[in-house]
């Protein structure tokens, strides 16, 4: 131990944290140094060093380099510390002896320092051999001798950095895993990045497991070969042999299981390392959609390296790339059949149309032949109808054919059938050959037909067949689309390219139509031209036999002005395949033009007899119906089913339609779907949101026999669907169905808006009666109100004069007894609006007699006479009985002049006798009572007008009254489904009539 | 127009009670009036026909028998004898739609039957001053 004295000596040892009091309470004179008071300067100050660094330093002294270190290094010695203080060095780091035992001799012997970066080391620091990575040099530090007495070390740990540089590395290469596009190429990949980190993976063997979990096959290796005789090919998991137990228990887990790497693998492989792993670590590559994994990857460990947290992390994210590369290789294979399916669909739909559209020609053939026989050869006692009829089966049945062979074309382009053969041609008189069999069309049409070819001729390589196909169908086109004016046809040669174009007058295409022109099934909507059939196919097909010539084909278009096709094709023959170029042609030709032709003579056919068509036809048959049909023989065929039994109506398109539906208000229309201008669908939408013609039912003609058109149709309010073709019986019932449920419709919406215009009347009555209501609150109520409290303002004015007071009292006092009255009444007249009181019979002698006594003193002051009939007994309410009768009494009484006679007679009258009551009620019974004075009576322009709240015919000062009473008198009489009317004249008296049901 | 003398005023009023305070309350307003009275539209008419009576006011109440105030009105104001002649509704209510009716039908005002006679006179006064600026 050091005493107190010594302190200043030793002030080197000062510090330094544990280490620091360690090296001082070492026994220091037990060892090769002695005491530390004896120890060279250039140690001290070493150790004055070590001690104060963060840096982890350790000094070796002496010939056996006894160890001195600090606070920084005791991570390094670990498990040898604190005993490693003061001992040799080679005992210390006996297991890496053989490494740094040279470097520290250079040192000691040689006087040279040394520096090593990132030197592998395996240190047993925690009790078991450890891969370590330090930076650390050997400086030789002298003594007092001048010689090497011993070395200073610095150190840096560098093992996390190394150790997660290599994880770093191995992930980057599986990182390309998500680009394969097959899983022999990811395993590949798999491999090749494990075999590239030997310290990591010593071993690592891939097995894809199958679907059904069933059997695990080799895919991928490191640091094995595939074909080392260790490992299984192919493992049965179902039933797995001994030394694969713990294999296919890992598939079942699915989850990631250690085990001692004990059995056959043992030998396996050892990587980088001198020992084979201890540990094998099986990772299941998971699938989220699987039972069972996709694959199983089992890893010899590192064994020098502690599985730990870091290590297990590293494993699972390579799990997971693998997982995602075999998910995206699988994705893309799903894909990849879908397209091949789609391809075999597309192929197979192609051969489809081929083989349909030949099995449509012979039977068309078959048909078309005797069709013209007939047509050449017509028997004398053919009636014109008959004729016609043939002529319509001829003409539709050439237009089969056509429609069947732009079918044919298209399928052979699409099957990548169509065999050229390009021949030098004279493109100009050639074309203008083609042309001339459309002039006799066009110009019956009534257009301008114009070719210009030039003067010269221009030779070109064509096929003659494709090219009397791209001519044909663009001057059918111009000719569908071209109502009036003119169709041109230009042919030139310019710069080693021949240039066709047809331009029309037609009604040209909407901008946002051209883009779409030539692709396949495109159709423009709702163009108002010839015809609306087609197949959509013709541009198309125009544009694919042009670029087999290498050439192209454009359109320009203003609507309503009118189109522009461009097609250019070079001259020569360079640029065409030189098997398929002739110089002569040899086949004969002529084959199709006839089509082209007489589809467009057909379209003529039909709409001459459009023009002709009859709208004005008048006769007795009931309902008529409408048909909107763009082809006009569908049109008489229509007509002619339904003729007989209904008047008909005839439109070509939607616009035409929706006219004669507003005019003629048809009980049914019956509409193609595609047609020209407008088509069925526009017509429907345009009839069902015209509230004037909404309830009219619309059936749609579709040939789509598609859902699609179907639910557009529902969705919209079409009322019914008829599918081409359908039978003749079909369409009968269907209309009469149509017209039958429509007609019973209206009777129904009749009625309800008769019940619904009753109804509101009634509410109208209720309303006035609430307004009338109000009216009496705001006035009749505040007038009597007011002028009493007028008349006390009066009174205080005047001081409460006596005299005059007087006179206002009194005032005031008629006036709460009018409010009072006014009060009474209204009350009456509310109460009358609660339904519900009994009915009983009441006879109104007894009511009448009653009266008569509660009158009494007003009938003798006013010495009237009341004269009462034999009155009837009444089914109706005691307490209204009498007030009504008390009312009208009492009006009679108060309206009077001298001497009042009030007379009530009763009788019988029937429905029809009451001028008020409606002709349903002409054959009920009721009893007349009628009540007459001879009072002042009343101007007749009143006598409906008395009824009404409120209404005073006389003023205050003459007849006092509320105006309510002979309005209880009138609700009184309704409630009792009675009715009630009055007739006067000024000064003759008047007259009540009421009539109540028997 | 200046209006030497008295001013003439007619009120058209079934009640004779209203007739009564009419007169008291424009009396106080110290201009020198000359009341006159119809208890009816019939009567009114009767007595402004062919221009005979030409008061420099006219008052109309809405409630009376046979033919309303608003009838009168509408009637007056096709008057061409009347065209400069300001028509007030003098009435208990003052209903909000039957004022817009009013006014529709050419009311120059509609004056409420104040049961303060202070509030009255002095709204008689407004309407007679504002009767003799003109």
């Amino acid at each position: 131990m050091t005493g107190p004295n010594e302190q200043t000596t030793l002030e080197f040892l000062a510090g330094g944290g544990e280490m620091g009091r360690r090296i001082r309470e070492f026994d220091w004179e037990a060892t090769e140094l002695g005491s530390p008071r004896n120890w060279p300067q250039s140690l001290k100050t070493c150790i004055r060093i070590m001690l104060s660094s963060k840096q982890p330093i350790w000094i070796g002294w002496g010939p056996n380099l006894l160890k001195f270190y600090n606070d920084a290094y005791i991570d390094i010695v670990r498990g040898k510390h604190p005993h490693a203080l003061g001992e040799p060095a080679s005992v210390v780091w006996k297991d890496i002896w053989k490494d740094i035992e040279p470097m520290l001799s250079r040192a000691m012997e040689r006087d040279e320092g040394t520096y090593e970066e990132s030197r592998l080391l395996i240190m047993v620091r925690s009790g078991f051999p450890e891969e370590t990575y330090y930076t650390f040099s050997y400086t030789p530090v002298l003594g007092d001798n001048g010689r090497p007495e011993g070395i200073i070390c610095y150190n840096t740990a560098d093992t996390e950095r190394i150790l997660s540089e290599r994880a770093l590395k191995t992930m980057q290469q599986l990182d390309s895993l998500g680009e394969k596009k097959r899983e022999d190429e990811v395993f590949a990949q798999v491999g090749r990045a494990l075999s590239a980190n030997p310290l990591d993976f010593p071993f690592a063997v891939l097995y894809r497991i199958s679907d059904d979990g069933g059997y695990a096959r080799l895919v991928a290796t490191s640091g094995a070969d595939l074909a080392d005789p260790l490992l299984a090919r192919q493992i049965s998991l179902a039933e797995p042999d001994e030394r694969h137990e713990q294999l296919a228990w890992a598939v079942r887990q699915n989850r990631m299981t250690e085990a001692i790497n004990s059995g056959h693998w043992k030998n396996l492989a050892k990587g980088a390392w001198d020992v084979p792993p201890k540990y094998v670590v099986y990772l299941p590559i998971q699938s989220a959609n699987r039972k069972f994994p996709l694959a199983l990857l089992a890893v010899g460990l590192n064994p020098y390296r502690k599985f730990d947290e870091a290590y297990r992390n590293f494993l699972q994210q390579i799990a997971d790339r693998i997982a995602l590369g075999l998910g995206n290789v699988m994705a893309y294979e799903e894909e990849q059949r879908r397209l091949w399916v789609l391809e075999e669909l597309d192929k197979a739909k192609t051969l489809f149309f081929t083989n349909i559209s030949h099995e449509f020609r012979t039977p068309l053939m078959l048909m078309l032949g005797p069709l013209e026989e007939l047509m050449n050869h017509r028997a004398p006692e053919w009636t014109e109808e008959q004729s016609i009829k043939v002529e319509v089966t001829h003409r539709n049945a050439l237009r089969l054919l056509k429609l069947v062979n732009t079918l044919l074309d298209f399928s052979r382009m699409e099957g990548g059938r169509e065999h050229a053969r390009f021949v030098k041609t004279d493109l100009a008189s050639y074309t203008q050959n083609l042309a001339s069999n459309f002039r006799s069309v066009v110009e019956r049409a009534e257009l301008e037909f114009e070719v210009k070819t030039g003067s010269n001729t221009c030779f070109a390589y064509v096929d003659r067949q494709m090219w009397e196909k791209v001519v044909f169908n663009l001057l059918s086109n111009a000719f569908k689309y071209t109502l009036k004016g003119k169709i041109t046809l230009e042919l030139d040669a310019h710069a080693g390219q021949v240039r066709l174009s047809v331009s029309d007058s037609g009604v040209g295409i909407p901008a946002h139509e051209l883009p779409h022109m030539f692709e396949r099934f495109h159709r423009v909507q709702n163009s108002a031209g010839r015809t609306y059939e087609g197949t959509g196919i013709g541009l198309s097909l125009t544009r694919e036999l042009i670029g087999l010539h290498g050439g192209t084909i454009g359109v320009e278009s203003t609507e309503g002005m009118g189109s522009c096709f461009t097609v250019t094709i070079p001259e020569g023959k360079e640029h065409l395949d030189a098997s398929q170029v002739f110089d002569a042609n040899a086949e004969v030709e002529d084959a199709i033009s006839d089509f082209y032709v007489s589809e467009a003579e057909s379209l003529l056919a039909s709409s001459r007899k459009g023009l002709v068509a009859d709208n004005s036809r008048n006769d007795n048959r009931q309902d008529c119906i409408l048909i909107a049909d763009d082809n006009a023989d569908m049109r008489e065929h229509i007509r002619s089913l339904l003729g007989s039994k209904y008047k008909t109506l005839i439109a070509s398109n939607g616009v035409e339609a929706l006219d004669l539906i507003r005019n003629h208000r048809p009980a049914l229309v019956l509409s193609d779907i595609m047609m020209p201008e407008m088509d069925g669908i526009g017509l429907l939408r345009a009839v069902k949101s015209d509230p004037a013609v909404c309830h009219t039912p619309v059936i749609l003609i579709t040939a789509r026999a598609g859902e699609e058109s179907r639910i557009e149709g529902i969705e919209i309010g079409a009322d019914d669907y008829i599918v081409k073709p359908f039978s003749s019986r079909e369409l009968i019932v269907r209309a009469q169905a149509q017209i039958r449920m429509s007609n019973e419709r209206n009777r129904i919406t009749d009625e309800l808006e008769r019940k619904v215009e009753q109804r509101t009347q009634e509410l109208l009555n209720a309303n006035k009666e609430l307004e009338s209501f109000n009216y009496v609150a705001s006035h009749d109520l505040q007038e009597p109100l007011r002028k009493i409290q007028t008349f006390i303002h009066l009174i205080e004015r005047n001081n409460f004069d006596s005299e005059l007071s007087k006179g206002y009292f009194q005032k005031i006092y008629t006036s709460a007894e009018r409010m009072g009255e006014l009060i009474r009444s209204v009350l009456s007249y509310s109460r009358l609006s609660k339904n519900g009181e009994a009915l009983q019979q009441v006879d109104l002698n007894k009511v009448i007699e009653d009266i008569r006594i509660d009158f009494e003193l007003a009938i003798q002051e006013k010495q009237a006479v009341l004269v009462v009939g034999e009155l009837p007994v009444v089914r109706a309410n005691l307490l209204q009985m009498s007030q009504l009768f008390s009312n009208l009494i009492s009006n009679s009484l108060k309206f009077s002049a001298v001497a009042p006679e009030i007379r009530i007679t009763g009788g019988r009258k029937t429905g029809s006798e009451i001028p008020l009551a409606s002709s349903e009620l002409a054959h009920r019974s009721y009893h007349y009572i009628c009540v007459s004075d001879n009072g002042i009576g009343f101007e007749p322009e009143f006598s409906e007008k008395i009824f009404a709240l409120f209404q005073r015919l006389h003023r205050r000062s003459e007849y006092a009254g509320t105006g309510i009473g002979l309005s209880i008198v009138k609700k009184i009489v309704e409630q009792h489904d009675g009715f009630i009317s009055a007739e006067s004249h000024p000064g003759e008296g008047a007259t009540f009539h009421v009539w109540l049901p028997a | 127009m200046m209006i030497s003398g008295n001013i003439s005023i007619l009120l058209v009023d079934d009640d004779v009670d209203d007739q009564e305070i009419f007169q008291l309350t424009m009396q106080d307003t110290g201009t020198g009036v000359e009341c006159e009275f119809a208890s009816d539209g019939i009567q009114a008419l009767e007595k402004l026909g062919g221009g005979a009576y030409e008061p420099h006011l006219i008052f109309i109440d809405i409630n009376m028998p046979k033919m309303n105030g608003m009838e009168l009105l509408a009637e007056l104001k096709q008057n061409p004898w009347l065209t400069q002649t300001p028509i007030y509704i003098y009435s208990t209510s003052d209903q909000k739609d039957i004022v817009t009716k009013c006014m529709e039908l050419g009311a120059s005002g509609f004056m409420k039957k104040s049961p303060d006679i202070e509030e009255l006179r002095r709204e008689f006064s407004q309407v007679i001053g504002n009767r003799l600026a003109l």
